[in-house]
């Protein structure tokens, strides 16, 4: 039809149009564009044509025939110029208002830019009605707050693939009944792993009716019985279950799964304590697609890695702390997977290096390697390490290492881009040496708490492995300040670096500060560092986004504004016992709009007024520990609650705050976790006020001594709520002094 | 029509520029690589939606990403100056984009204009797109509380 129309034109005209049409055909999908086009240059033509007709019917005379074609000739002259006026008048208006032409599909792609920041989609929806209506359209994930108000949410959001509840603790039946009805075509994935109250009921519905479901995430749920996994396998496409946790799941749920969802590729099933061989083995026979699997903390013996291992797909195993798997079991295995690439074997105390080599036989493609805190390497294993000259990743976290495996895998494994040897007593300097002039592509390098070693051994590494990315020294206490400067001058490319509770001072941080990639930079317990040397790092380290400053002691304000001003990407800052710092730092800090985590416990310096102004600036803000903080009281408090609601995690135990300070922070919809012990100003009364008006609370920390004074109605209440109190029984603390902690090693907060 | 050397067309900008480029580079665009294929090169090919300075922009931008020889780094660098343009512009680069059908501009200018709309606010953005606010004060009120509590 449009190729006759095309032979009827005016011939000078049909190169053109007969182009138009080619890209009409080949552009169809941007019909809203080209259809304009078409339109203001193919209706004068058609109407022409239309007309023409219509009159030779209605005359059947030449002579009216012919007067007739000249009125239409002009007809469709004037027609055609009114046309091509009207498209140079929508011409003009795109460039007034170019928005007004984008399509709906521009519109959502641009949309789909912002997919990671929420909050400029929420402005979009609230420019006017068909913004709405596209950005209702165009979100695919959904994490309600309040799930009361999910009803709303889901009549305005036809079209999620991804739900997350995991701020919702309580989340019943009906809830997911609701959910399953909105989004039974297009969910694909649902997040319950912080959620409780719902039953094998709420499950079926939502794997029945929502056949596009792949993954699920189970974990915590520990009150889920046999009928919540005969549920699950309802969902007949699954293919990622994530089940740590559910304790009461037996080899008669699992099995039900197994049976069910034939697709399963990635399943965890850490702590499920009741299942044995039986159900964990009908699993590896039934799920034949299965990629990884994490069985850790289960009873299981050598007996269901038989089928383990025979899957053709799987890459992934993690076995940690597996006492049912040792190594006359192990024996019987004939050949591994040949596809494996991960192996976690930590804390298999059953398990030495005879055991392993049962397990890895075989298995060509291994890459990744966990014998964390394991029995299995020995002298023996040492000998053996030829037969894993592929690996890339070893983790030999509080192993009993020796020169002859440190050599061994030096020889071996010259492909190793991570090792890890965290906590091994045995590393010396001539280990480390070797291995360094060896494993020349080393990237990662973990040598925390390794007390022999000194500074030859940081010699040799910076020496030799140049594309080194991430170092941590923490308490390698016999290493001495030149050496630290040897990595600055050395390692440039290191993203990450630990040293804390070494020797330090401000020349060995001038020379760190050469490495401009750095983004976490970790010193804690460096008491001689300065400001000084602070500012070299702020001046260079641009991109940091992870500073630990924990009890460096000689750091002041100056060294934090630097700080501040130098690297505007900061995201984590930890100044606990800090205490020269004041007010003056948080004032500085406001500037890093992307701060997120902030600890300042044991700062007596700092008050309200800084804790207000990082409240007011930094609107990302989400974990914040003032432990300990004496000035800062209910006026920041206010300050949270009205600035700061993204805060996830508070802990203000020993602060000023009374009744009225902590009600307050109830209207942070997202606060999840507090902490407040023996924060004196707190009364049974303001307390239960309080935990009353907080709506998404899960976990709160109180002193014993609280327990009692609670009614028990309100423990249920909050129980029926999801949220969880743990009962803490420390005695009041007084500051003792301040070097009494060096005897604890390593240092590691909860 | 092929030859072993490198062919050149010649695109036409609505407002009746001629601009020379290699096909090679040109096939980026899927609608002039479906023209190319259907045989119709022969002449100028007439792009009518896009002007001579989207044109010359979409031109730059192609023939950057076509050259095998820049890496991803230098491309990116090369990505951060083209999109420093006033955003009526910035528009106009994603309607050509759209209607030469070209995925790897579409992506840039799309990315380019989410970072702009990143630091407006709700009435900046009205502002900008001379768009009129329908809500009513009610309705505008639940949008926003709906906004706040019910979801992040």
């Amino acid at each position: 039809m449009m190729r006759m129309l095309m032979r009827r034109s005016s011939k000078q005209l049909r190169p053109r149009n007969w182009f138009l049409f080619k890209q009409l055909e080949s552009g169809s999908q941007n019909l809203s564009v080209n259809g304009i086009t078409f339109f203001s240059f193919y209706f004068p033509q058609i109407v022409f044509l239309f007309h023409l007709i219509y009159t030779l019917v209605k005359d059947y005379c030449f002579c009216n025939f012919f007067s007739n074609f000249l009125s239409l000739t002009k007809f469709h002259c004037n027609l055609s110029v009114l046309m091509k006026k009207a498209h140079k008048t929508m011409q003009a208006m795109k460039l007034v208002n170019p928005f007004a032409s984008l399509s709906e599909e521009i519109k959502s792609t641009i949309l789909d830019c912002l997919d990671e920041d929420s909050e400029t989609k929420k402005s979009f929806s609230l420019v006017c009605k068909s913004f709405h209506s596209i950005e209702s359209h165009q979100r695919k994930t959904l994490k309600p707050l309040y799930i009361e108000l999910i009803s709303r949410i889901l009549t305005r959001y036809p079209l999620i693939h991804h739900v997350d509840l995991t701020y919702c603790p309580r989340v019943e039946d009906r809830v997911l009944w609701s959910i399953s009805n909105a989004y039974w075509s297009t969910l694909k994935s649902i997040n319950l792993s912080r959620s409780r109250f719902f039953t094998h009921m709420g499950l079926s519905s939502l794997a029945s009716k929502c056949w596009g479901l792949i993954e699920l995430d189970l974990s915590n749920a520990t009150e889920l019985t046999d009928a919540g996994a005969a549920a699950i396998a309802e969902a007949k496409n699954l293919e990622k279950l994530w089940m740590a946790r559910c304790k009461l799941v037996s080899d008669i749920g699992i099995g039900c799964i197994a049976v069910g969802c034939k697709k399963l590729k990635l399943i965890c099933l850490k702590w499920c304590v009741r299942l044995t061989d039986l159900g964990v083995g009908l699993i590896a026979t039934k799920c034949k697609d299965i990629q990884s699997l994490d069985l850790s903390y289960l009873l299981i013996t050598e007996k269901c890695l038989v089928p383990i291992l025979q899957l053709q797909y799987l890459k992934e195993l993690i076995l940690v702390e597996c006492p049912g798997i040792d190594d006359v079991g192990l024996g019987i295995l004939k050949e591994s997977c040949k596809s494996l690439e991960v192996l976690n074997i930590s804390k298999c105390h059953n398990m030495s290096n005879v055991g392993l080599f049962s397990l890895i036989n075989g298995a060509e493609r291994l890459s990744h390697l966990s014998l964390a805190y394991g029995s299995a390497v020995t002298d023996d294993f040492a000998k053996c390490w030829y037969k894993l000259s592929g690996l890339k990743s070893i983790k030999l976290d509080g192993c009993l290492v020796t020169f002859s495996t440190i050599k061994a895998i030096g020889d071996w494994c010259v492909s190793l881009k991570e090792l890890s040897l965290c906590k091994c007593p045995g590393v010396t300097d001539e280990g480390v040496s070797y291995i360094a002039q060896r494993l020349l592509q080393l990237q990662k390098l973990d040598i925390t708490c390794c007390h022999k070693i000194t500074c030859a051994s940081i010699d040799s590494i910076t020496n030799s492995c140049s594309s080194l990315t991430s170092l941590r020294m923490e308490a390698c206490c016999m290493v001495a300040q030149e050496a630290i400067v040897l990595i600055g001058q050395r390692c440039q490319s290191l993203k990450e670096l630990d040293i804390t509770d070494n020797e330090i001072d401000d020349e060995g941080l001038e020379s760190i500060s050469r490495c401009t990639k750095l983004l976490s930079l970790k010193m804690g317990v460096c008491p001689n560092i300065t400001d000084c040397g602070l500012s070299h790092v702020a001046m260079s380290c641009q991109k940091l986004i992870e500073l630990d400053l924990y009890r460096c002691i000689s750091i002041t304000d100056d060294g934090i504004a630097a700080v501040a001003n130098g690297c505007p990407a900061l995201e984590s800052i930890n100044m606990a016992h800090c205490d020269k710092v004041t007010d003056a730092s948080l004032l500085s800090l406001s500037q890093c709009l992307q701060l997120k985590v902030l600890e300042i416990r044991g700062c007596p310096c700092v008050s309200s007024v800084g804790l207000s102004a990082v409240a007011t600036n930094c609107k990302k803000l989400s974990i914040l520990d003032i432990k300990k903080c004496c000035n800062i009281d209910d006026t920041g408090m206010i300050s949270l609650a009205r600035y700061s609601q993204y805060l996830k995690q508070i802990n203000l135990s020993y602060c000023p705050v009374t009744d009225a300070g902590l009600v307050a922070l109830a209207s942070i919809s997202r606060l999840q976790n507090m902490t407040i012990l023996h924060v004196t100003g707190l009364t049974p009364n303001g307390v239960v006020a309080a935990l009353f008006a907080f709506r998404g609370l899960m976990k709160v920390k109180l002193h014993t001594s609280f327990k009692a004074s609670i009614p028990q109605s309100v423990h249920s209440v909050m129980e029926h709520r999801g949220c969880v109190f743990h009962w803490r029984n420390k005695a009041f603390q007084v500051e003792t002094d301040p070097n009494g902690w060096q005897i604890q090693l390593p240092r590691h907060d909860g | 029509m092929s030859s072993p050397e490198e062919k050149t067309l010649i695109l036409k900008s609505s407002d009746n520029e001629e601009f020379l480029v290699k096909e090679s580079v040109a096939v980026q665009c899927i609608t002039i690589k479906n023209l190319v294929e259907d045989g119709c090169d022969l002449d100028a090919i007439p792009l009518l939606n896009v002007d001579s300075k989207n044109l010359a922009w979409i031109i730059e931008f192609m023939e950057k990403y076509a050259d095998s020889t820049s890496t991803d780094a230098e491309k990116k660098d090369f990505d951060t100056e083209f999109v420093k343009k006033p955003f009526n512009d910035v528009l106009g680069l994603i309607l050509a984009a759209n209607y030469l059908n070209f995925p790897a501009l579409m992506d840039v200018m799309c990315d380019a204009c989410a970072n702009e709309m990143k630091l407006w606010s709700v009435e900046q953005v009205r502002e900008k797109f001379h768009i009129q606010n329908d809500y009513t004060e009610e309705e505008e009120k639940a949008v926003r509380a709906e906004n706040f509590w019910a979801f992040e």
